[in-house]
């Protein structure tokens, strides 16, 4: 019971990190990114190469892997996404995203190659060390204390830039109406650079946790696209809060519903349709989130044109 | 006139849209701190030579004249920077963001980048500062930190005023900034832009209706109608021309 907790917030912290990057990408460029998994990914191996390179576990290398993961964010942004902002229909972006997946997934598989004959280790299905911690009596895998610091650590800074910071004022105002924002003398363009950055900084950070509890490969991330959607459409589509407490929705019932189909006999491999259950739901009951509960107040970013 | 003290010049700008004629080589002139009126009947083409103005659209023909540069192509955020600010008809604001927030996105001159994060807290407060004098002129300091949706249709005129004038413009281009506000609240907008005229030397094109409020405040006076500028001259002598009469009234 203990571990299904344990496993259930992993989880979910890791959600909220992929959510609120998914979130950025779309409230900015209104790009529903099929490349997102793929930035969590480019985390997981500057970590791994860096750790088996340079020794120290995964954990020290996580602020390389936040700043490498927004690089390439960075570059999706400016070469891809900003050519193409306010000229196309979302539709395109969407699939002009899915080719940006393939290249950056491939890319992925082609670096994991070349590791593997430069550093002599297993690049695929490879899972990282954990340390453990001593709690209450049991023992706890060190990633979830970890984890649940980091996240907390980064929502809160996010909410300080975004709230507290001159350069958070221009991100909002250019987030709720570009044109006026632009007007007055923002550049759009360099807050939303700065908004796809940390989309793929966070994402990246969470990449490095997700080898701790499972085994990955370049196509890990593809597979955690389906719950960072779904945790985004639960938690209200825009709104950086809903997306918050959208994956630690998500997390904990995908968890914990898996687990009960598993004591009745079902197969695990299940667990895919209670996502898909949950993104059905929202839309066809309430397809604001649960931010629309508190719409328009609190942490909740979205364009109003 | 001479040329030296001239701020802004709209020179022979015409603007049509498919066959309906909006602006017919208009030339219109503001001096230095001047306030300059701009009054014409519904449809005279008022609003889009403000247009034309601020950069939204595109004239025909004809050439702007900023401080001596020719602003023609110009979009609205490069003539902002230059010191160009305009206000709208209806209130253009960030609904969600707060009121302090809606007035100090227009005082940051320095550019956003992700360093100006590492900048002096000092700076900062200096512009926070400077946003709530003018916040406390316009009486809005006492709803700094509500959410622009929840000021009334009043305040919102006050606060997109704020905004304007914080950000250090050196012309103000407004348009009906009168309009829908109480008789009571319109004259204590109109005493507040004429002061600030005489204090900080803005240049101001108003544009406006409520003539029995604007008019002892104008120093020079346009009178467009079917996109032309059929009178000009001192608040008195535009009063007196019969054409301007003629206009307003119909034959």
């Amino acid at each position: 019971m203990l571990d299904l907790l344990v496993g259930a917030l992993v989880y979910s912290n890791l959600l909220a990190l992929m959510a609120v990057g998914l979130s950025l990408a779309l409230i900015t460029c209104r790009v529903s990114n099929f490349a997102h998994g793929d930035f969590a990914m480019v985390g997981v191996y500057v970590a791994y190469t860096l750790s088996v390179v340079a020794g120290l576990t995964p954990y020290a290398w996580i602020p390389a892997a936040f700043a490498f993961g927004g690089l390439v964010s960075l570059l999706a942004y400016l070469l891809v996404f900003e050519p193409l902002r306010e000229r196309t229909d979302l539709v395109t972006l969407m699939v002009v995203s899915m080719a940006l997946d393939m290249v950056l997934r491939y890319s992925l598989h082609v670096y994991a190659d070349l590791m593997q004959q430069w550093l002599r280790v297993y690049t695929r299905l490879f899972m990282f060390d954990d340390f453990l911690v001593e709690a209450a009596g049991s023992r706890l895998p060190g990633v979830l204390p970890a984890s649940t610091a980091v996240v907390a650590a980064l929502l809160a800074s996010l909410y300080v830039l975004l709230y507290k910071t001159r350069v958070g004022v221009a991100m909002r105002a250019a987030i709720e109406n570009p044109g006026l924002a632009e007007a007055l003398g923002v550049s759009v363009r360099r807050v939303f650079a700065l908004s796809w950055f940390l989309s793929g900084a966070l994402a990246a950070t969470a990449g490095v946790f997700l080898p701790f509890r499972i085994m990955v490969s370049p196509d890990t991330g593809w597979s955690m696209l389906l719950p960072t959607f779904a945790a985004v459409t639960v938690g209200g589509i825009g709104s950086l809060g809903g997306s918050v407490l959208g994956a630690y929705l998500i997390g904990f019932s995908e968890t914990v519903l898996a687990y009960q189909l598993a004591q009745v006999g079902i197969s695990t491999a299940y667990r895919p349709l209670l996502t898909f259950a949950a993104i059905i739901v929202t839309l066809l009951v309430y397809p604001r989130g649960l931010s629309g509960l508190w719409s328009g107040k609190g942490w909740s970013l979205r364009r109003r044109s | 006139m001479t040329s030296d003290d001239l701020l802004f010049l709209a020179k022979n700008v015409s603007k049509s849209f498919g066959g309906l004629v909006a602006l017919d080589k208009v030339t219109v002139a503001v001096p230095e701190g001047a306030l300059t009126l701009m009054i014409g009947p519904n449809g005279s083409g008022k609003t889009t030579f403000l247009q034309v103005a601020c950069g939204v659209l595109k004239p025909d023909s004809g050439a702007l004249l900023f401080a001596g540069r020719n602003v023609t192509g110009l979009p609205p955020y490069a003539r902002f920077r230059l010191g160009i600010v305009t206000t709208f008809q209806i209130p253009r604001l960030f609904p969600s963001l707060s009121v302090l927030e809606n007035v100090l996105l227009a005082a940051q001159k320095v550019r956003e980048s992700p360093l100006s994060l590492l900048s002096s807290r000092k700076g900062e407060r200096d512009l926070v500062e400077r946003a709530f004098e003018v916040l406390k002129l316009l009486s809005l300091d006492r709803v700094w930190d509500k959410p622009a949706r929840a000021l009334s249709g009043g305040q919102m005129k006050l606060l997109e005023l704020a905004r304007a004038l914080v950000s250090e413009p050196k012309l103000l281009l407004l348009d009906e900034p009168l309009a829908g506000v109480n008789p009571a609240l319109a004259g204590e907008i109109m005493q507040f832009l004429s002061k600030v005229r005489r204090e900080k030397g803005v240049a101001m094109l108003l544009v406006e209706h409520r003539l029995d409020i604007a008019l002892k405040h104008a120093d020079y006076v346009y009178v467009l109608h079917h996109g032309r500028v059929i009178s000009e001259g001192s608040p008195e002598a535009v009063v007196e021309d019969p054409l301007v009469a003629k206009a307003y009234l119909g034959e």
